[in-house]
């Protein structure tokens, strides 16, 4: 076995056991101290089985016995995962390949993730997820408005969906996006169904994909009131594409077309080159509720506001100046560096194009800024739902033709 | 001065440039120079109100250093002194400016052939607000051929133009009111096709896109002048890295990065370096980031938005992991120095970030270049006569418009042919009168 490998497995059972035991989310304080050696284990680790992080490490002074703080771990920036492979182990050993959209601009180029394992991702999953969006219930009910995983494999996005379907979604449980494309008409029929039963149901999809459901309700003057309980975990809608929506429409949206209340629901940050997602709320706890309007400013038009962000006891945020890399004091707008340990066989610190502040215990953001490569999961849905209306299209009239 | 611009004042405004025209007509040029020359010592001094206005104004809008600003309307207005406005027009009309006044012997050798020549009744100026002053210079030279001038100011930067018709205005009433300001959003199709037929020669900035938009715009027989976007290199032969006299050549070379923080088409993107020399071109890369850094004190960068800093991290997270790449950047991060050593031109993303590129022989240059035909505006050179030789013939067939020395790149000479064209000529419309033949 390659040495990357044993050594590999042995900080990621570290890993493992650092998340399972932040379930007591109070001890956080205490557990910097963890936090930190466990970082620098997974840096020096990362620092030998990588020689092009090595050598970026060294013309930044940066090498182990330099670094004494998770802070100084220097970030590999996101655009690196489309020009190299960024790996710590052999790469025929990736069990599992993600891939961003980098569809815009003309740019064909895709950063890939390549993962050794998924125990890490799937562990910080669902400890998250449940914390955030299912801390009174085992099983729900779910409609998803993405595709299943198998259609898409690569998709990061649809890979979280199956998952969290596999282990929370109760029987009945749907995707919504298949390869005939939106099934828009099944989807209000089920929740014509489901609505009946007077089970609460649980919601999952890209921001844009409910758009398109409100345009189509609107239409035809469909509004749901579903059953107390339930709830929605809405991704994307800060990638600064497609039609500008503020958190409030959204919020909106699903009060008045679905009968859920602003306090279920859920606002989902993550990225394909990183194991950890964040959520904008975390149901049930009472001292939120307040916060749970916008706390991210509307000052720029057509840019999208949204709610807290929180941080798991594995990931750590700062926000830096996007040229010097200093960082920057809370309240000050920057770029997003993330600290993700789960990402122990790519890199753990990440530089992302992504834009925001900090504020206390999380983070906001602030919208993609223009010119720059729009990308992420919200996106790559989205296109797969305009390319299969375009093939829809072209058989209906072609069939008209006929 | 704030009138909105419709159609209809457009029409109007044509009308009454058309008429001041005639007056203007009436002045000799030696006058206009004169004139016009008083105007530009009136912009240099720098207690002059309209020019302090200007620079107030300046920094806020481009988000420029007060520093940088002062220095565009020095260079401005230096090119547009009277010395300079006459050894133009010496230069483009061979020692007869008497033309622009009444029909004179052309050519001394053929006695029977007089010629007269004068501008248009009215020229548009679509001006580009990248970099300030560069609108200006068209305008003198309307005013200079006895033209009347619409000028369409950008909206990054509305000020210059209006200040500068003040200013001309407070000299000589005449030519004051030859020059009228307008702004409208580019691309109002109304407005701008009434603009197109109502004039006779259409002078714009811009990109390929717009510019080939507005080409196909203008009515025939209207005339069209367009000045596009540009890059711009340096070659730094060996010779120059190996005599001590050359220290110089670093801050030289920074000092083409940024001035006007390469905004303009006459801003290297890149500095091909020669190997073999005494320093090697990574020592270059790295001195000139040093050069760079203390810039950043006497020429401050510009202000940037968080979007525009994003964009620059974006560029250069691109070459960070690149096999070859190198980056080296100042303590502030607003400067950067990309070494790149592969035979290709790369393109920087502006603001102070260059790149550095080895070479062995200039023939490999002239390959890595030889795709960018009609794309280049300025070359500069620290290289020996005999590769100088070398380059001169090449860079005149790929459609170089300038070659220079190194530190010289935002100090092109009042008589330089922009986009390969004639300075005044381009202006101009002749009569000639054949007697007695």
């Amino acid at each position: 076995m390659d040495w990357r490998t044993q050594k590999r497995k042995v900080l990621e059972d570290e890993v493992e056991a650092f998340i399972l035991q932040s379930v007591d989310w109070g001890l956080e304080e205490r557990r910097l101290e963890d936090f930190n050696r466990l970082a620098m284990k997974v840096f020096e680790f990362q620092y030998s089985a990588n020689p092009e992080y090595q050598a970026y490490c060294k013309k930044r002074g940066k090498t182990p016995e330099r670094v004494r703080d998770w802070k100084e771990i220097p970030a590999v920036p996101v655009e690196a995962f489309k020009e190299t492979a960024v790996v710590c182990g052999p790469l025929e050993d990736a069990v599992q390949v993600f891939r961003t959209s980098g569809t815009t601009r003309g740019s064909t180029r895709r950063g890939i993730h390549y993962l050794f394992t998924t125990r890490l991702y799937d562990v910080s999953l669902l400890t998250h997820f449940k914390r955030a969006l299912l801390p009174d219930r085992n099983k729900m009910l779910m409609g998803i408005l993405t595709p299943s995983p198998e259609l898409m494999p690569d998709s990061s996005l649809f890979y979280m969906m199956g998952k969290v379907k596999e282990v929370f979604g109760a029987e009945g449980s749907q995707f919504f996006l298949s390869e005939r494309g939106f099934l828009l008409g099944e989807f209000l029929k089920w929740l014509e169904k489901v609505k009946k039963s007077g089970e609460p149901v649980f919601l999952l999809g890209t921001t844009m994909a409910f758009v398109h459901v409100r345009d189509e309700m609107e239409k035809k003057e469909i509004r749901f009131r579903l059953p107390p309980g339930s709830r929605v975990m809405d991704t994307g809608g800060h990638k600064g594409k497609g039609r500008g929506v503020t958190r409030n429409e959204v919020l909106h949206l699903f009060d008045e077309y679905f009968g859920i209340s602003p306090e279920f629901v859920v606002n989902e940050y993550g990225m394909t080159e990183m194991g950890t997602q964040y959520y904008d709320a975390y149901l049930g706890r009472e001292e939120e509720k307040g916060e749970r309007r916008m706390e991210g400013s509307e000052e720029d038009e057509g840019k999208i506001s949204h709610g807290k962000f929180r941080i798991p006891p594995w990931a750590r945020v700062r926000i830096l100046d996007p040229l010097s890399l200093k960082e920057l004091p809370p309240g000050e707008t920057g770029v997003l560096q993330h600290l993700d340990l789960t990402n122990v066989g790519s890199a753990i610190s990440l530089l992302t194009e992504d834009a925001g502040y900090r504020v206390a215990n999380g983070f906001i953001l602030s919208g993609r800024p223009k010119g720059s490569e729009a990308r992420g999961c919200s996106i790559a849905a989205d296109e797969f739902l305009r390319q299969r209306r375009t093939s829809t299209e072209l058989t209906q009239r072609q069939g008209a033709k006929e | 001065m704030t009138e909105i611009t419709t159609r209809e004042w457009i029409q109007k405004t044509v009308q009454e440039l058309k008429l001041a025209r005639q007056e203007l007509l009436m002045k000799p040029v030696r006058e206009i120079v004169y004139r016009l020359g008083q105007v530009a010592q009136n912009w240099l001094n720098p207690k002059d109100p309209i020019r302090k206005e200007a620079e107030s104004s300046l920094t806020d809008a481009t988000g420029y250093s007060r520093a940088m600003i002062q220095r565009a309307l020095e260079e401005t207005f230096q090119r547009l002194r009277k010395e300079a406005l006459l050894r133009l027009l010496r230069n483009e009309l061979g020692g007869r400016m008497k033309v622009l006044d009444r029909f004179t012997l052309y050519d001394k050798k053929q006695k029977t052939i007089r010629a007269r020549a004068s501008g248009h009744d009215v020229i548009l100026h679509l001006l580009s607000g990248n970099i300030p002053g560069i609108g200006i210079p068209s305008i003198v030279y309307g005013l200079l051929t006895k033209s009347g001038n619409l000028v369409k100011v950008a909206s990054e930067e509305p000020f210059l133009a209006r200040l500068f018709a003040r200013s001309v205005e407070k000299v000589d009433e005449t030519l004051g009111k030859c020059i009228s300001v307008a702004y409208w959003k580019g691309g109002e199709r109304e407005i701008e096709d009434t603009a197109f037929a109502s004039v006779s020669l259409v002078v714009a900035t811009g990109s390929d896109e717009t510019l080939s938009d507005i080409q196909k715009r203008i009515p025939y027989p209207v005339r069209f002048i367009p000045y596009g976007h540009k890059i711009s290199f340096g070659i730094i032969g060996k010779v120059a890295l190996t005599l001590n006299a050359r220290t110089l050549l670093y801050e030289r070379a920074a000092l083409d990065v940024a001035v006007y923080d390469q905004q303009g088409c006459l801003s290297p993107h890149m500095f091909f370096v020669q190997e073999g020399g005494k320093k090697t071109p990574r020592e270059f890369a790295i001195q000139l980031l040093e050069a760079l850094g203390d810039m950043e004190n006497t020429l401050p960068p510009r202000f940037l938005s968080l979007d525009e800093k994003l964009n620059i991290r974006s560029f250069l997270s691109r070459y960070e992991f690149h096999p070859n790449a190198e980056i080296f950047q100042s303590p502030s991060g607003r400067s950067v120095v990309i070494f790149l050593p592969e035979s290709r031109l790369p393109l920087s993303c502006l603001n102070r970030v260059i790149f550095v590129v080895p070479f062995s022989g200039i023939s490999q240059v002239l390959e890595t270049i030889s795709g960018y035909v009609g794309k280049i505006s300025t070359v500069s050179v620290a290289v020996t006569r005999k590769q100088l030789k070398a380059l001169m013939e090449p860079l005149h067939r790929l459609g170089v418009s300038r070659i220079c020395p190194v530190g010289w790149m935002q100090l092109p000479s009042a008589v330089w042919h922009r986009d390969n064209r004639p300075v005044l000529s381009d202006f101009l419309l002749w009569t000639d009168w054949e007697y007695d033949r």
